[in-house]
């Protein structure tokens, strides 16, 4: 008898003991209504007015972007190219980058496509304020190359300014005939989050950077002579200005401010799928029900007894109740985004401030599978920490205190020790439903956390829970 | 197949020096017994002497200190689809209340890879066709030990265990339940069934295996440890049981009077016992060999044991 057509048949009946019992399959329905209804009234209630400023900067693809540096440039009338050699680089933040750049205009938020060598000595390729791909180490001094031909911008880097290798090309959208080429110099501001027990802010402090380029060639058609700019301002304080000066063909620029995404930390997809919290409070003692109801009757008797291996039973146990409440997150999550979605855009939510979130992007399917998979790992954690204790309060007061009240005490905690109590407890597993990147600014704790490492961390509560359990359950009389 | 596999594959239920202790208490000391096939073994024993602890060390269910049991030649746990090999019944009370009767057997016919059809005909052998799609928690105590019964005969196993399986069950249960575990030893399987009502067996077991304190006081043929215990007793059915008692223990008998115009006499012949009666006027309607209970038989045991531990200590 094979091992898989043994495993099938624990799962088979594991399967049926769910179902069978009727209010189980209706607490996992009611945690999946809970977290959509949670997740409508979060939609509700909120409401954005970033698109009523009159100031915002947006990009080619309709959404706000970050566009200020200092940019050294001249005119380019058709095809031709941009060489420098960065020479040296003088960081004060690593976000900070120096580079050439094909820009389509001066104006704030216009296309472009550039080549970056960063403070992390990257060198990257970032177009149209998208979070650029990198391509491989690069550090001051080295040769690079953009070639423009029509829309299309190739790429190249050098070591010694004779040997070019085309490390990518970008498109910029809709470039006019005579598009502006040059160096520039990009210092992102310092944030500083000043957290107090009852507020969390963000504050700005602007940052400058330095580097030097040689080597600077066009070949194509040009006119006029290089122009140092300030492109963009910030609302930073103190107010930072770039600079630019040129000597016997040495560049040395000066600047002060980002290119990329503009859009804020907040995130109405997570505000949403937040909703399974609540939801989460039902699946728990469900899950936690489907365990020691084998103990609370002596029905763990009449189990082992059908199927000895206990090792199997515990196993076929948490796929089944894994696999229950996967589904149930997974619906919840699925109809909490499809419902709320017009709800938000009706509330400003809508580009230019917010893009409008697919379901097909990366990131709203991680957001939504990872809903899903953090309510499928809750479900194991319960059901394995169940058959550890057969108490089912007890194990329904620890799964709740364990992924609830973390989130409680961190809101009031330094940042270094809210981090760290997130990236320590089931409660980070909430990191999984953001959309956005990580962010010290915000509230909500669990935004600190990258999604896979607060995900991560809820699976391996739930795989050491299982583990010991099985480990236990196998040694303990029934 | 060699003679050795011929042994292995009987339907037996194989006990060895089976020894489990919780903390300090011995619930079951050195116990060692077998139950063969064709044959109702009864499993004897008061409240707390070991039996449902023999029956969860049998099933691998807990861990013995020492000792073995093997079920059909294997032991409990190495068994793929053991609802084939042995069926149980340990507690009746262990369905899930929220399940149907009809649920609670599709999902043990499913760890087995039993055949769906299965559950409707065990349903239909204890009487419980009606009450399928019934939620256990409305289910009668008899209905549960019904429900349970159905739930070891699933498998068609050779081999059957039932503790306490009468519990509960209304006077025509009891007799339906006599019939149906002397059917299922007739067709050939072992069949062990404990009991702390020594009475509730008497006419079903073939052989007893009694059990105090967690050992084994006797492991016998029904029919022999009555005969032993009826030895040479003789009982007088008379109106004038006391001028009765007077003239037999005159001549050296032991009298005792268990019941009403009863008189059991040790000690004596019965061509003594009626030429003794007759001389002194004392008028009888009946005199027969004394036919013992299991209750005395039982008694006669464990006063035995008890003594024997008393003599021991002292």
């Amino acid at each position: 008898m094979t091992t898989l057509r043994l495993t099938s048949r624990v799962l088979h009946a594991e399967w049926t003991k769910l179902w069978t019992v009727r209010r189980w399959a209706a607490g996992l329905v009611g945690a999946a209504l809970l977290s959509v209804l949670f997740g409508l009234l979060a939609a509700n209630g909120t409401q954005d007015n970033t698109n009523q400023s009159t100031d915002l900067i947006v990009g080619p693809k309709g959404l706000v972007v970050l566009d200020s540096f200092r940019f050294v440039h001249r005119p380019l009338t058709g095809d031709g190219s941009i060489i420098a050699r960065v020479a040296s680089q003088h960081a004060s933040q690593p976000g900070a980058a120096a580079g050439i750049m094909v820009k389509t205009a001066t104006t704030p938020g216009s296309s472009y496509a550039a080549a970056i060598i960063t403070a992390r000595h990257r060198l990257e390729l970032s177009a149209n304020f998208g979070s650029g791909t990198s391509a491989g180490p690069a550090a001051a001094p080295t040769w690079l190359r953009l070639t423009r031909a029509g829309a299309e911008i190739t790429a190249s880097r050098s070591a010694d300014g004779l040997t070019w290798h085309v490390v990518g090309t970008m498109r910029l959208v809709r470039p006019p005939g005579t598009v502006q080429v040059g160096l520039f110099v990009s210092s992102p501001p310092k944030t500083v989050v000043t957290k107090t027990l009852s507020a969390i802010s963000g504050g700005q402090t602007a940052t400058i950077s330095r580097a030097t380029f040689d080597h600077v060639r066009l070949i194509g058609t040009t006119a006029g002579t290089w122009v140092g700019q300030t492109i963009g301002r910030t609302d930073v304080k103190p107010p930072v200005r770039g600079s630019s000066t040129q000597a016997d063909g040495i560049f040395t620029v000066t600047g002060s401010g980002a290119i990329g995404p503009g859009e804020g930390p907040d995130d109405p997809i997570q505000n949403s799928l937040f909703g399974l919290f609540f939801g989460v409070l039902v699946l728990i003692p469900v899950a936690v029900l489907f365990m020691t109801s084998e103990y609370r009757r002596p029905l763990i008797l009449t189990t082992f007894g059908a199927s000895p291996r206990r090792r199997r039973v515990l196993a076929a146990k948490a796929c089944i109740i894994g696999a229950a409440s996967f589904g149930t997150g997974l619906a919840a999550a699925l109809a909490t985004y499809l419902l709320t979605r017009p709800l938000f855009q009706a509330r400003g939510f809508r580009p230019p401030a917010f893009a409008y979130t697919s379901l097909g992007e990366p990131a709203v399917l991680r957001a939504l599978l990872g809903s899903a998979l953090l309510a499928g790992a809750l479900g194991v954690l319960s059901m394995a920490i169940a058959a550890l204790l057969r108490r089912g309060a007890a194990t329904i007061a620890i799964v709740a205190a364990l992924f609830v009240l973390p989130v409680f005490i961190a809101v009031p905690l330094p940042l270094t020790a809210a981090r760290w109590l997130m990236a320590l407890t089931p409660a980070g597993g909430l990191a999984i439903q953001r959309t956005k990147p990580p962010t010290d600014t915000l509230a909500e704790p669990w935004s600190m956390l990258s999604p896979w490492l607060g995900l991560a961390v809820v699976c391996g509560y739930a795989t050491v829970a299982l583990a010991l359990a099985i480990w236990r359950v196998e040694r303990r009389d029934a | 197949m060699s003679v050795s596999t011929l042994v292995s594959m009987q339907s037996t239920i194989d006990v060895g020096g089976l020894t489990k202790r919780y903390g300090r208490v011995v619930a079951v000391d050195d116990l060692t017994f077998t139950v063969r096939p064709g044959e109702v073994t009864g499993f004897i024993g008061p409240n707390g002497a070991g039996k449902s602890t023999t029956m969860r060390l049998i099933m691998g269910l807990d861990f013995p200190q020492a000792g073995t049991a093997t079920v059909a030649g294997h032991r409990y746990r190495d068994l793929t689809e053991p609802l084939t090999t042995m069926g149980t019944l340990l507690d009746a009370s262990a369905p899930h209340p929220a399940r149907t009767a009809r649920n609670h057997l599709r999902w043990l016919a499913h760890s087995n890879g039993i055949s769906s059809a299965r559950v409707g005909a065990v349903l239909a052998q204890v009487g419980l066709e009606s009450a399928a799609d019934r939620r256990v928690g409305g289910f009668s105590l008899g209905m549960r030990q019904r429900l349970g019964i159905a739930a070891a005969l699933l498998g068609d196993p050779p081999i059957l265990m039932l503790d306490e399986p009468a519990t509960g069950l209304d006077p025509e249960g009891i007799v339906w339940i006599r019939g149906l575990l002397r059917g299922l030893a007739a067709m050939g399987r072992a069949v062990l069934v404990s009991s702390h009502l020594m009475s509730e067996l008497q006419d079903t077991a073939d052989h007893l295996l009694i059990i105090g304190r967690g050992r084994l006081i006797a492991d016998t043929p029904t029919a022999e440890l009555l005969a032993r215990a009826s030895g040479d007793r003789i009982d007088v059915r008379t109106q004038m049981a006391t001028e009765a008692m007077t003239v037999l223990a005159g001549a050296g008998a032991v009298v005792t009077t268990s019941e009403a115009q009863v008189v059991t006499v040790t000690g004596l012949p019965g061509e003594q016992v009626v030429s003794l009666l007759s001389g002194a006027g004392v008028r009888y309607s009946e005199l027969r060999q004394h036919r013992a209970t299991l209750e005395e038989a039982y008694m006669e045991l464990t006063r035995e044991v008890t003594e024997f531990a008393a003599a021991e200590a002292s």
